[in-house]
């Protein structure tokens, strides 16, 4: 009985701290992504699931990672494949970016926030209608 | 209040600028950039139908033909100092050509999306344009059909001949593609070139011959006539 009393204190005395140490320095981590303030060509699109560009033409959107405690956190888009699609900053906002359609294809976009890749959505890049 | 004849066309400018500037219209020879941070010029010369004295052209091109050679100028709004690089984005589409200042060729059909960046690489503004084949040669004058007739009425008499492209869909190209003038008999009508893309012809005597222009990939033929002594 007192064997099991004592190896429960011991317990104890490492699952405390432990749990003290972890709980101060997890804080909160990344919930999801918005997109909104799109601006596009006929049959262009970004979402949160996709984002489509005609070859040669631009999408801008305004693309803001959130934490679990609904702050924003600092983002990124990288491009899976530059040669297809390219991915610039817009002066307008830290939160806005250009994506522009370089060569016909299908790739991906790899968005980042609090500098950890969090998630990946579909892109293409599509011969438009003139 | 009257205006003197004299008066009248000054005073209706001033009025539709008045005008245009109380509905926050843009001037046709810009297009907003789509982030609303500036506006895109097209840049001209005299061989451009409807060039502006200040190189730009009055009204900013629905579409650029395939294969011609063209410039735009990025303007900041606001009046700033425009220190932004333009470039295209489709680079199989429109290339750039490593001109001071740089201008542009259009490759291929397509978007002929581009960007203009700040001295930091960040994107100030975009615009859109189209690269369209072009499907014929067109003498920018509304008695232009297939069966035009260019006629003179005296030796020594001179037009201007400044071809453009059309599409199939007869949409005015914009861009400069280096036109070639012959003429089958130099004796009635000779041909002198005055700039790029603008070329006269000039009655030498009373006969009738043909004038065949190429450019493009396309070639026309216009029948002359020079009716007088």
């Amino acid at each position: 009985m007192k064997t099991r009393l004592k190896r429960a204190c011991y317990i104890l005395a490492l699952a405390v701290p432990l749990a003290l140490l972890g709980g101060c320095t997890a804080g909160p981590s990344y919930r999801n992504h918005t997109v909104d303030q799109v601006v596009k060509p006929s049959g262009g699109e970004a979402t949160t699931l996709r984002f489509r560009v005609p070859h040669g033409a631009v999408v801008k959107a305004h693309v803001v990672a959130f934490d679990t405690e609904g702050r924003r956190m600092d983002g990124d888009i990288i491009p899976v494949d530059p040669s297809l699609m390219e991915v610039d900053r817009v002066v307008s906002g830290p939160d806005d970016y250009a994506v522009l359609g370089l060569h016909p294809g299908r790739t991906a976009l790899r968005l980042v926030a609090g500098g950890q890749i969090v998630r990946e959505v579909e892109a293409e890049v599509y011969e438009g209608d003139i | 209040m009257r205006f003197s004849n004299a008066m009248r066309p000054c005073a209706l400018t001033a009025l539709a600028t008045l005008f245009l500037g109380s509905l926050g219209c843009t001037p046709m020879d810009v297009q907003n950039g789509e982030l609303g941070n500036g506006g895109f010029k097209y840049l001209c010369d005299a061989s451009t139908p409807r060039c502006q004295a200040d190189g730009t052209a009055q009204v900013f091109p629905d579409a650029i033909a395939s294969g011609a050679r063209f410039n735009l100028r990025f303007e900041r709004k606001g009046g700033k100092a425009s220190v932004e690089a333009v470039r295209p984005v489709a680079k199989d589409i429109i290339n750039t050509v490593d001109t001071e200042p740089p201008s542009f060729v259009a490759i291929k059909p397509g978007w002929g999306g581009f960007v203009a960046r700040n001295a930091s690489g960040e994107l100030v503004d975009f615009s859109m344009t189209r690269i369209l084949r072009a499907a014929r040669i067109k003498l920018p004058t509304s008695a232009d059909t297939d069966t035009f007739k260019l006629t003179l009425a005296y030796t020594g008499a001179r037009a201007t001949l400044r071809p453009v492209l059309v599409s199939s869909g007869d949409l005015q190209l914009a861009g400069e593609v280096g036109f070639d003038w012959k003429s089958v008999d130099p004796s009635v009508a000779a041909l002198e070139q005055k700039d790029r893309g603008r070329w006269e012809v000039v009655a030498r005597s009373r006969g009738a011959t043909r004038l065949r222009v190429e450019g493009a990939g396309l070639s026309r033929e216009i029948d002359v006539e020079v009716t007088g002594p």
